[in-house]
């Protein structure tokens, strides 16, 4: 029954080993994912090479984008982006740990998990019913309310924020109970016997050890915010080159803007196909989203790593 | 610090925390409330059986839903074996050094790359560059690309739970790699995997911004019947359009009536995924 | 004189910081059973395991030295899973897949031949019997295997281990956790397998090892690492053992 010993050892010695073919499939499946990615990074520095060379530092700092002419400048476009995502961010924040507290503190068990289960399912609503609401309810809500300061119409920056700060939410939400739930029992349970508060062990025993999971809940969920296409799209009006004056001006909140994802959303793709220097701005800004996004997204994920050892 | 300080604090915290959790899912209620209420009235039998007329105005939903369902069937046959491909390759094949740390945080920030681009990276390459026009299949594969690491991370830690009894149990016994992977590893991460992918799957159904320029039109498609020129029609696309038309209330109508279908369909994947998720629980409890 | 199965020469394990294991040789002869004992944390598990080049699959763990199987080196001869068809082993703590108890028994063996139904049901029932399990679950074959007391399912993983049927058992502390009955039925496998096998066992349990080794080794890491200390007959050892060390363990 046992293999003969003679008949393995005459095979070998051998150091060459042809692989499996379960490992073979493994490596040429991974290296289509791998070229599909790179072709990606590809596309985005190379096609954006001529409108840089010819807009060069413009392109970023220029506040005018005009098509027609060829003039590409992106910084209406980049301060609407960061404008609803900020927004998004104050909205959404205080209100995911708040419920993340909620479910990692004063919840247990089952209700817990119902609780995380809904507040997920939020997470699984498509960005287009988010954004039919925020056309239907969302705008002429703000409209109406905010009618003391004269907006110039419901679709505005403040309507594409607090939109995506609602499905950024939850997001947000998962993230740092995770990253609460991760201290230890023992390090809430010392601190109450030493008679501290809830709110008092929260603060002096979680808080610090969870604090690096819960800046990354906030980078990760503003990275998600920067790159919201559709929702934004239906509702931040899609003006090119607003730009607040003076600076610090809100005014833009009650304006219509444009986002660097509503412009990728739009018809000026198709349109910007036909001309090599138009198309390579289009280019341009996916580059531009790209690296703002990542930037975001990688020090958050970063620091989700950092963090799973910090609290130990 | 007076105690009745402490006490105040205590009280605006908790009470803080409260409020919080219940706006939150009053927002949930609020969205799910509000389509539910609005979209039921539209939805009938002739509605998901017909087709549109009128430029969605009237008629039904009938291949919206049908393109909505051939996409995501198409996402589910690509993003299939490359999940498992990179999978297995962070899992097992790749050692446990720092080309397998930054392979997992790459994967992990991939996650994060806007679905926007997806979409205009699919127009240049296939749509024009490939010459495809737009298809069905560029939207399986922009989708199922879109869906990948989190449904291959999610995939491989399955793979790292398995308790390492099991693993070394079967290495001794003389199981060669890919014996211990489809004898070991694949059954017992099984409840990971379709967790990640129902959930995939779900996001892909939703999404619209990768289609727009590369598989989808409002009108015009049926059931393609070759992959290039052979758009489709997605319901995301579609209550995307009739959103811009909302000033006409029969269109309306119609977008809340495809947006609870939509829903409709997107909660079934993501309640699907849940005995899935609940089970690895379980198993990881008796181990 | 019997033959020379396996050769151990210098064989040592270490981590980045400390060597586990150091410098150990000895031989195993055909048809024998030695035991290894000593005190907990001298390395004889890692030395088990270094014997299958499980050791060499866990990662921060650096193996160097010679083990010669039948005249070849272990870590260069062959690839591993074939080696493993040759030197199995048993783990302290039972370790049963979901499936039915016919579906264990047959995990390892069916991965190295092609079964079909009569010789799966011939190899299943042989190695439930020399594992003095056939008898309590004869009738229950295809019943989840989880439901087995914990004996039970070691004498199931002892089972599946020899239907794979190896020249060389390295069993880790096999009976460390089990009920009386189970530990009789498997000493008495032991017992059987001892004329056609080679066997080494690590025991904590002296009576064990006196009643079942040909060789009793022991192993000490007094020094930091773990050295072999004491090498002899199984008389020798209980009787007039040479080192201090094996000394205060006897009387401990």
């Amino acid at each position: 029954m046992a293999i003969s010993l003679s008949v393995d050892l005459e095979n070998f010695p051998r150091k060459k080993i042809r692989p499996s073919w379960t490992a073979v499939f493994s490596w040429v499946f991974s290296a289509l994912a791998f070229i599909f990615f790179l072709t990606l990074a590809g596309f985005l520095l190379q096609g954006s090479q001529p409108v840089l060379r010819k807009e060069g530092l413009d392109f970023f700092l220029g506040s005018i984008w005009h098509y027609r002419v060829l003039c590409f400048g992106a910084l209406p476009m980049l301060y609407g982006t960061t404008v609803v995502a900020v927004v998004a961010i104050l909205f959404a924040a205080p209100l995911a740990f708040g419920s993340a507290i909620l479910t990692a503190e004063y919840l247990s068990g089952k209700i817990r998990l119902l609780v995380k289960s809904l507040i997920e399912l939020l997470a699984g609503i498509p960005s287009v019913v988010y954004g039919l609401l925020g056309v239907i309810y969302l705008r002429p809500m703000i409209f109406n309310t905010l009618k003391p300061f004269h907006p110039e119409t419901g679709d505005n920056l403040l309507s594409a924020g607090l939109i995506v700060g609602i499905m950024i939410l939850p997001t947000i939400m998962s993230l740092s109970d995770d990253a609460l739930r991760g201290i230890s029992r023992e390090d809430r349970e010392t601190a109450l016997a030493l008679g501290l508060t809830r709110y008092e062990m929260f603060f002096h025993a979680v808080l610090p050890k969870a604090f690096p999971g819960l800046v990354s809940a906030v980078l990760l969920g503003f990275g998600r915010a920067l790159g919201e296409t559709i929702a934004v799209y239906l509702v931040a009006g899609r003006a090119d080159n607003r730009l607040p004056q003076p600076w610090y001006s809100l005014r833009p909140l009650l304006e219509s803007g444009q986002t660097l994802t509503s412009k990728l959303g739009g018809s000026e793709v198709g349109i910007a196909y036909g001309n090599p220097v138009h198309w390579s701005a289009m280019i341009g800004l996916c580059l531009l989203l790209f690296l703002t996004v990542m930037v975001f997204v990688s020090v958050g994920q970063g620091l989700k790593f950092f963090g799973r050892d910090y609290g130990r | 610090m007076k105690d009745s300080i402490r006490t105040l604090k205590e009280n605006f915290f908790t009470g803080f925390v409260f409020v919080s959790g219940l706006i939150t899912l009053g927002f949930l209620a609020a969205a799910l409330g509000l389509v539910t209420f609005k979209g039921f009235r539209a939805v009938s039998p002739a509605f998901l059986f017909t087709a549109m007329r009128e430029g969605g105005v009237s008629g039904g939903i009938l291949y919206q839903i049908a393109g909505t369902v051939i996409l995501a069937l198409t996402t589910l046959s690509i993003v299939l074996p490359i999940a498992w491909g990179v999978a297995l390759l962070r899992s097992v094949y790749i050692p446990n050094t720092a080309l397998r740390q930054g392979l997992s945080f790459f994967l992990y920030t991939l996650n994060g790359i806007p679905s926007i681009l997806f979409g205009i990276f699919g127009f240049f390459l296939f749509v024009k560059g490939l010459g495809w026009g737009k298809s069905w299949l560029t939207g399986g594969i922009l989708l199922a690309m879109m869906i990948l690491p989190a449904v291959a991370m999610n995939l491989s830690e399955g793979m790292d739970r398995i308790p390492k009894d099991y693993i070394e149990n079967a290495r001794a016994l003389g199981l060669s790699r890919s014996q211990l992977i489809w004898s070991v590893l694949a059954p017992q991460s099984f409840s990971s995997f379709m967790s990640g992918l129902l959930l995939g799957l779900g996001r892909a159904a939703g999404e619209t911004a990768p289609v727009i320029f590369t598989a989808t039109v409002f009108a015009g498609a049926f059931i393609p019947k070759g992959i290039t020129d052979n758009p489709v029609l997605s319901l995301p696309y579609h209550i995307f359009n009739l959103a811009q038309e909302s000033y006409q209330p029969q269109a309306l109508q119609n977008a809340w009536g495809s947006a609870f279908v939509l829903i409709a369909m997107v909660f079934f994947f993501n309640l699907a995924q849940l005995p899935f998720r609940l089970r690895f629980h379980e198993e990881a409890e008796a181990a | 004189m019997k033959n020379v199965i396996l050769s151990v020469r210098s064989l040592e394990v270490r981590t980045l910081s400390r060597a586990i294991l150091g410098g150990v040789s000895f031989e195993l002869q055909e048809s024998e059973l030695v035991s290894v004992v000593g005190p907990s944390g001298s390395g004889k598990s890692t030395l088990l395991r270094a014997l299958n080049r499980l050791a060499g699959e866990t990662p921060g763990l650096m193996v160097s030295g010679e083990v010669l199987y039948h005249g070849q080196n272990i870590f260069s001869c062959c690839r591993v899973h074939e080696l493993r068809k040759n030197i199995g082993m048993l783990f302290q703590k039972p370790c049963v897949y979901p499936g039915s108890i016919l579906r264990n028994v047959l995990f390892g063996v069916k991965h190295h031949q092609k079964l079909n139904a009569k010789l799966a049901a011939d190899i299943s029932e042989r190695s439930l019997r020399k594992a003095h399990l056939w008898e309590e679950v004869k009738d229950r074959l295809h019943h989840p295997a989880f439901e087995l007391s914990m004996g039970q399912k070691q004498r199931l993983c002892f089972a599946r281990l020899l239907a794979v049927d190896p020249e060389i058992l390295l069993l880790d502390e096999p009976t460390a956790n089990l009920d009386p009955h189970s530990t009789l039925e498997i000493e008495k496998t032991l017992m059987e397998l001892k004329d056609s096998k080679s066997i080494i066992l690590v025991t904590h349990l002296l009576s064990q090892a006196r009643r079942l080794s040909d060789r009793v080794i022991m192993i000490s890491a007094a020094s930091g690492t773990g050295i072999i200390v004491e090498d002899g007959s199984a008389a020798e050892f209980f009787e007039n053992p040479k080192a201090l060390e094996t000394q205060a363990y006897l009387k401990s």
